[in-house]
């Protein structure tokens, strides 16, 4: 597959919701690796533009193409393929509370299988070590066998992280991923993400309410503002005025503080992309 | 409340108010209150008219009822329900008790009461068994929220609304007339009768489960099968099994009684007791019966409590 | 994420030891419980000798039974060895005594044609010969040689047994000819004689005349108004008996209402004795619980067996039998939800310096009566459906009739009118019973809004 081929662009969509426009019109190429941030205020249909990539909603116009494919016009088991490919992170984590964190994660692999072999819970040897694996990557394989509604947040993030990597994603969506974390998790989690995009080159997309994280960890920002795209460039480019332009001023006038918008930790080492995929990318036990 | 406060005029009207309401609500609980008194005294005379015996006639006799009950040696008890021999045997059937034994293996036998009551026992596990095998996929087509699609949705409902409503004696009595009298067209009647109560119950619960695992395992490109088995069931399955419990004891009640119309079991030997007088065989079946249905309910309330905890007390329609 | 070697899965399992190498039973529960609900299933095949049972049953029966309900037949016979042949309809046919329906034509050349389904279902014969026409052929038969003999050929909707022919017709019915009769069945879709019997003077006269007669025609009956006689003759009706139809109805409904409504009146004050966190008494309350154990465990069916034989068939029993069942159910719930109570408002009543029943009164009724209410209500409503299968053992009401309506396993148009009638009151008292208590809900979320709003 070469590099250009694998590109998600969207062309024109747009979305309402009865007389409310989420999206409107927007035009976005991203090609192969990037790690994109996407910005905006609440309600400027960030999560909408996301969860229409997946297709848990559908465009109301305008299409969506990976590869060639035009994904928003799926239905059936080739979308469920394409969901497979276009693995997806949220700000609630959306695990199965009641099962073992081990069984969460391999329910990534739910597609690459038979229905029948589902249903039946038989998940091969190889899968179960992939799964313990990416759980060691993200430094929780000790909780595998926890049930995953009893994990903290951070952990429980980790293992929808863990989860996404199951399914061999060819991209990969978060919705605010760290909004509901403590800095210090907001950072492991982050940090996985920039991981997983620099050793597996799998193309990121992540909404994120924190300017600051975005700078840090993204390559380019997509700012949107009511429904469209304001802002579309590297991090160096964002200033003052086009955050004001993202943000918008409220009625007072009042600049937005960066620092109000912001996760700094300084406390580990960044890790460094280099590690094959087997070893723990933590290796604290 | 102080005079002096009531030298104020706000509170005055204030107080007017709430004693205006007071005496309004009151008023009502009283008329209702009424209302019922009337209707349950109505409903009385009605039902004592309409009856064969009537109550006041019948009451002094009610004690003269109560005495063939005691049997003239207590003994007899034990015997009727271990099908021992006993002495007051005339070749009559009021004490011809070895006659039912359920002979097994040469000299041991099942005594006929167990017997009797073991088949009351399997056609309650059989049809809750029925029950929840075909309402708990109809629970998942049936809730709003995961429902594959609206229009199967709602055929599947209203089925299941016929199949609780339907009186199950006329499932049973139907089914006599194809199977034969006996348990298994008890089983049919009440199994079809449970996958309707059984499918309503599952189908509210799935309608009030957090729907974010849903999701999650949608955007992993799960199937309908996947996402029910591995979102929705892990969510709902306590409480399923607590209500199938709760199911389980009322279907062994409900099979009681079927037995008593002819559905086999230990229903329709109490009736028989019971009518012509046998006390010692009566007393026998209660005690057999009694103790059945308290070891039933006692163990299906111990497990739901550990199931879903307290919560498996709380009634629901 | 690239394929993994077999070295590297072994050092994953290596290095997860609690994982790879869980007990079996925490492997294995899904199976064992899943081979045992088979071997019980097995096992319980056996007990109740279901393929024997399934061998021996006439599941043919169930479509005839089904058209039953919503059917009824008429079945002419034509003697053949009679001087004239002359059409007899059995005694209490649903025609009447005067029966000449128009699909029996007496033909100008003395033979006879009934129609069973128009021309294209229909039989002719006279005494000599006879013809079936059906699915586009015409079967002749010779009825000359002492034996009913078809000349031709027979096709599969024909039997030819030693004495007599058989021609199945579907739904519509069916002709069986022998050489000295010709029997005729034929189905109508509906109920016969629904409203007015055979006896009745309004039989037979279409809908517009019957209303005309009652408005204003000549008295049918003398002494008694047209209206009085046409609602007598309705509630009256022989085969349909919707007087005591309804009058059993009724009864079930009476029986259920009351028997709530007496256990709950009984089980309120007891609940109190029996509620671990307000009975004045742990001995007393451990023996409440018992009663109410008992009192449920003995049963509806034996109750309403004792009370059938002591106070005679009828509702009565009925209602002794639930009130009897309900005070244990009531009960128990009264009790368990006034141990779930919120203690909070009762010591609120109780730092007044309230006396025990003052307590009560202001600080726990207020809280639990309205779950009280909803919970007698969801009685009331299994109630409902459980006094008509009590009913059955004698205890009054309709299932009784149900019972013996279906015992002949004839009169199954009167069954599915009791089983729609009762499915209809079913419907309504859950109705009733759900917007009571959903009401019931909403006043008590908006007292309970209230009392977080005073804070
Ligand atoms: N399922 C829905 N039904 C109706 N309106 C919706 C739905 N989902 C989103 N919207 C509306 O679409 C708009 C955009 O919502 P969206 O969730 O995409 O915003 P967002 O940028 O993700 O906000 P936040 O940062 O708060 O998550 C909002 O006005 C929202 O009310
Ligand atoms: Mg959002």
């Amino acid at each position: 597959m070469s590099a250009s081929s694998a590109t998600l662009e969207i062309r024109g969509v747009t979305r309402r919701f009865g007389k409310n426009t989420a999206v409107s019109d927007i035009n976005i190429s991203i090609p192969r690796g990037q790690m994109v941030g996407i910005i905006g205020r609440s309600g400027a249909g960030k999560s909408t533009l996301l969860r229409m990539i997946n297709r848990l909603v559908d465009p109301s116009q305008g299409s969506i193409f990976f590869d060639g494919t035009e994904v928003s016009s799926l239905q059936g088991s080739p979308l469920r393929r394409w969901q497979r490919d276009c693995a997806m992170i949220f700000q609630q984590f959306n695990l199965v509370p009641r099962l073992d964190v081990l069984t969460n994660v391999l329910l990534g692999r739910l597609n690459h299988r038979s229905t029948v072999s589902n249903l039946l819970g038989m998940f091969t040897r190889t899968e179960c070590a992939e799964a313990v694996a990416a759980l060691e990557r993200l430094d929780i394989a000790r909780t595998a066998l926890q049930p995953a509604g009893t994990l903290s947040g951070g952990q429980q993030q980790r293992v929808a992280i863990a989860r996404a990597m199951m399914q061999q994603p060819k991209v990969l969506l978060a919705d605010e991923p760290i909004a509901s974390l403590d800095p210090l998790n907001a950072k492991v989690v982050m940090d996985s993400l920039r991981d997983i995009n620099l050793r597996e080159g799998i193309t990121v997309v992540t909404n994120l309410h924190t300017l600051d994280t975005a700078r840090a960890y993204c390559s380019r920002i997509i700012g949107m503002a009511a429904g469209k795209v304001v802002f579309d460039g590297a991090p160096e480019d964002l200033d003052r005025d086009t955050v004001r332009t993202v943000y918008g001023a409220d009625a007072s006038g009042t600049e937005i503080s960066e620092a109000i918008t912001s996760t700094s930790v300084t406390v580990r080492p960044k890790i460094t992309a280099s590690a094959g995929p087997l070893e723990p990318a933590f290796p604290g036990y | 409340m102080t005079s002096a406060t009531l030298h104020s005029d706000a509170t005055r009207q204030q107080a007017d108010a709430w004693r205006r309401q007071t005496s309004l609500r009151r008023f009502y609980t009283a008329l209702g209150v009424g209302l019922l008194l009337v209707a349950m005294f109505a409903t009385m005379w009605f039902a004592d008219e309409a009856n064969a015996g009537h109550f006041f006639d019948r009451l002094p006799h009610i004690l003269d009822f109560l005495s063939w009950l005691v049997p003239k040696d207590w003994n007899d008890v034990w015997r009727a329900l271990f099908d021992i021999a006993s002495p007051s045997d005339k070749g009559t059937q009021e004490f011809n008790f070895p006659l039912g034994r359920v002979y097994i293996w040469g000299g041991f036998y099942i005594p006929e009461y167990f017997e009797l009551m073991l088949t009351t026992v399997n056609v309650a596990l059989v049809s809750t068994f029925i029950g929840f095998v075909f309402a708990v996929p109809f629970s998942f087509i049936a809730a709003r929220n995961l429902t594959p699609s609206p229009t199967l949705r709602l055929v599947i409902k209203r089925f299941m609304e016929l199949l609780r409503a339907f009186p199950e004696i006329v499932i049973a009595g139907l089914f006599a007339a194809i199977v034969s009298i006996g348990p298994v067209a008890a089983i049919i009647a009440i199994g079809l009768h449970s996958i309707g109560a059984l499918g309503k119950l599952f189908y509210e619960i799935n309608e009030n489960i957090d729907m974010r695992p849903e999701e999650g395992l949608r955007a992993v490109g799960a199937n309908w099968f996947e996402r029910v088995r591995f979102a929705d069931l892990p969510q709902v399955l306590p409480n399923f099994m607590s209500y199938t419990l709760l199911r389980i004891e009322i279907n062994v009640r409900i099979s009681t009684i079927m037995g008593a119309v002819g559905g086999g079991g230990i229903g329709e030997e109490l009736k028989l007791a019971i009518s012509r007088g046998f006390g010692a065989k009566t007393l026998a079946l209660v005690l057999l019966l009694f103790i059945t249905i308290f070891v039933v309910d006692q163990f299906s309330a111990w497990l739901r409590r550990k199931l879903v905890g307290e919560q498996a007390f709380l009634m629901s329609a | 994420m690239s394929t993994i070697t077999a070295d590297e899965i072994r050092a994953i399992e290596t290095r997860h030891p609690q994982i790879f190498q869980r007990p079996a039973y925490k492997r294995f529960w899904p199976v064992l419980l899943i081979a045992g609900t088979v071997l019980y299933l097995g096992y319980a095949l056996w007990f109740f000798s279901l393929p024997q049972v399934l061998r021996e049953s006439h599941w043919e029966r169930l479509p005839l039974f089904l058209s039953q309900w919503i059917s009824y037949d008429l079945q002419p016979e034509f003697r053949l060895d009679q001087p004239e042949i002359t059409p007899k309809y059995p005694r209490f046919s649903a025609l009447g005594e005067h029966p000449n329906p128009d699909w029996v034509i007496k033909n100008p050349d003395g033979t006879y044609t009934v129609q069973i389904d128009g021309d294209a279902k229909s039989v002719t014969f006279d005494k000599t010969r006879a013809a079936i026409t059906a699915n586009g052929v015409t079967v002749p038969i010779v009825l000359t040689g002492g034996k009913s003999v078809i000349t031709g050929t027979v096709p599969d909707w024909v039997t030819v047994h030693d004495d007599e022919i058989v021609a199945k017709l579907g739904f519509v019915g069916e002709v069986r000819v022998t050489v000295d009769r010709v029997k005729v069945r034929k189905r109508f879709l509906g109920w016969a004689n629904f409203v007015f019997d055979t006896r009745s003077p309004f039989f037979g006269k279409p809908y517009s005349e019957v209303i005309s007669l009652i408005v204003s025609g000549p008295e049918l009956k003398p002494g008694t108004s047209n209206l009085a006689l046409a609602a007598d003759n309705f509630w009256n009706n022989a085969q349909w008996q919707h007087g005591d139809v309804w009058t059993k109805l009724l009864q079930t409904i009476v029986m259920a209402f009351l028997g709530t409504l007496l256990g709950g009146i009984v089980a309120f004050p007891l609940a109190f004795f029996a509620a671990r966190n307000i009975t004045p008494s742990g001995v007393l309350s451990q023996v409440l619980k018992r009663f109410f154990d008992f009192m449920r465990s003995v049963d509806m069916l034996i109750w309403a067996l004792f009370f059938t034989r002591a106070f005679g068939p009828g509702p009565l029993a009925g209602s002794a039998a639930i009130f009897f069942t309900e005070i244990g159910t009531l009960g128990k719930t009264y009790s368990e939800a006034l141990e779930n109570i919120d203690d909070k408002p009762r010591e609120g009543v109780l730092s007044t310096g309230a006396n025990e029943i003052l307590v009560q009164r202001y600080g726990v009724l207020p809280e639990v009566v309205p779950v009280f209410i909803s919970q007698t209500l969801y009685q009331w409503e299994s109630n409902t459906r459980g006094a008509t299968i009590i009913g059955a053992v004698g205890a009054g009401g309709i299932g009784l009739k149900l019972w013996e309506a279906m015992r002949t396993n004839s009169n199954w148009a009167n069954v599915f009118y009791m089983v729609l009638l009762t499915l209809l009151v079913v419907f309504i008292f859950d109705n009733i019973s759900n917007f009571l208590r959903r009401r019931l809900s909403r006043t008590l979320h908006d007292y309970n809004r209230l009392q977080a709003e005073r804070g």
